[in-house]
């Protein structure tokens, strides 16, 4: 599938699916306070655009998203090396991960504003901790596939344990680790406005969804914060898809081992 | 001199060498043949120090190796997998320079000298995936000697490369190694391949359990020539004698 078309037919599901609720909207189903049709939902989502309070919230969730979503790269990419590296950590720290890993990171919050309070130390640990997995999963998993050829390349023209390491298990797990970094993103943002909204109070896109909620008539409002959160994601994801593509470009040539990876970064 | 001394080694109770050895003196160009599966791989990766050997003892000028032999260089058949995506053909090639603790400019530099003699100058800054398999077959063998290696292990080099490709990079290390005091090790399953680019062949015998079973000293000219070598009447006898080796006849 061509470009245009992909982008043709992006627009079009759109459309279908900014016409469904439309419609449904219209039809009377539901009262109008409870489901405003769409128009008017981006309508108020514009308009948003032009209110500094508005976007000031927004900057704030935004500097939790990249604070949290930093630490946790700072974190997960040194473990999961770690990790990857020496089987004897890996096997001690199995059982601490898998019980950690399920754990709702959403169910963590009032626990985590009981100890930290509800300010942006509390969203940036939970931001932090919930998009840790991915970037600490992807490192690992991607060392793993780092082809042993290579490796054995490098130990024969002398290299150590650590300069293998860092020259060619690091690079060749890159494209996984952004890959995981993307996910993250997403996850981070989830993280962001849900602790906003349920701590409910200071600033940001979850705080104004959720005093948008006990207005009348502020359906309107929470879905057009709704939106934002929608446009975010998809900008951010834009983004880290495109950043890929041009630092891993030599990842995305059709190789034998590259033809996972390659699905893996279109989507 | 590499030596190797009743070397052995087994995977759990499958037995790949069995009391391997061999003395190779410096400058020779060994090849070593065998039918597949018969070990030659797991010997040279022996060699290298990538595999422990668990039986024997290889020595170096005398000294006992452990581990990866100092001034060691190989090339892999799958060139694909051993070169670096990510770095360009000249990154690649300097790669090994940095043990020699030359800074970066003084790497490159030498890494395009190199480039140069095995005919890929203009494509130093491109990236591997670019080059033809032959190309990138070049790019390893430019970095196996851009830090004039005392060993070089090859392993099938050049065995998936196709015919007319493969004979020019036969001609291209012969010219390298002219005048070099380099040790060659050289793995092949191509009997002809072995009698033309070897100073001497050596024959396994198949595996479980590989042992040398023929050791013959090529004694054709220095200067090899792909048309008129593989037609003089010493080059037929000596590969219709590692042929009957091979066949364990």
């Amino acid at each position: 599938m061509t470009r245009r078309q992909d982008v043709l037919l992006g627009l079009l599901g759109s459309a279908a699916a900014f016409g469904v609720c439309e419609a449904v909207a219209r039809a009377g189903f539901v009262r109008r306070s409870y489901l405003p049709p769409a128009s008017q939902v981006l309508a108020r989502a514009v308009r948003l655009a032009g209110d500094p309070a508005f976007l000031d919230g927004i900057g704030v969730t935004l500097r939790a998203w990249a604070l949290g979503l930093g630490l946790a790269c700072a974190v997960a990419v040194p473990l999961g090396l770690l990790l990857g590296a020496v089987p004897v950590v890996e096997a001690a720290a199995r059982a601490v991960i898998e019980f950690l890993r399920p754990l709702p990171s959403v169910a963590l919050i009032p626990l985590v504003s009981l100890l930290l309070g509800s300010g942006t130390r509390t969203e940036v640990t939970l931001i932090a901790y919930a998009s840790l997995w991915p970037v600490l999963f992807n490192t690992v998993y991607g060392l793993g596939e780092t082809d042993p050829l290579a490796k054995d390349t490098l130990r024969a023209f002398g290299s150590g344990r650590l300069a293998v390491l860092l020259r060619v298990e690091l690079p060749a797990t890159a494209p996984f680790i952004a890959a995981g970094v993307r996910i993250s993103a997403a996850v981070a943002l989830i993280l962001a406005v849900a602790t906003e909204i349920l701590s409910g109070f200071g600033q940001g896109l979850g705080i104004f969804i959720a005093q948008a909620e006990t207005a009348t008539d502020g359906t309107r409002d929470v879905l057009a914060g709704v939106v934002w959160a929608g446009a975010l994601g998809l900008v951010i994801n834009g983004v880290l898809v495109r950043a890929e593509r041009r630092l891993f470009a030599w990842a995305l040539e059709p190789r034998e081992t590259a033809g996972r990876l390659r699905r893996g970064l279109r989507w | 001199m590499l030596r190797l001394d009743s070397v052995s080694r087994h995977f759990g109770d499958q037995h790949v060498l069995d009391g391997i050895s061999l003395t190779v003196p410096d400058g020779q160009l060994l090849s070593v043949v065998g039918p597949s599966g018969c070990g030659k791989s797991t010997l040279l990766r022996t060699i290298a120090g990538l595999l422990p050997a668990q039986e024997g003892t290889i020595t170096i000028d005398g000294t006992p190796v452990h581990g990866v032999p100092e001034r060691l260089a190989v090339v892999f058949q799958e060139y694909g997998r051993s070169l670096l995506p990510w770095l360009t053909v000249r990154d690649n090639v300097a790669l090994p320079l940095r043990r020699r603790g030359l800074g970066r400019a003084a790497r490159r530099a030498e890494a395009e000298t190199m480039l140069e003699r095995v005919g890929l100058r203009g494509a130093a800054r491109r990236h591997p995936r670019e080059l033809s398999g032959g190309m990138q077959q070049r790019v390893a063998l430019a970095r196996a000697l851009v830090c004039r290696p005392s060993l070089l292990l090859m392993d099938e080099p050049f065995g998936s490369l196709d015919a007319g490709t493969r004979e020019d990079l036969e001609d291209l290390l012969l010219e390298l190694h002219r005048g070099r005091d380099a040790t060659i090790v050289f793995v092949t399953h191509d009997i002809d391949e072995s009698v033309y680019v070897g100073d001497r062949v050596v024959v396994l015998s198949p595996g479980p359990g590989s042992r040398v079973v023929r050791d013959l000293s090529v004694g054709l000219p220095g200067e090899r020539d792909q048309l008129t070598t593989r037609g003089l009447p010493g080059f037929v006898e000596l590969r219709t004698e590692v042929g009957r080796a091979l066949r364990g006849r």
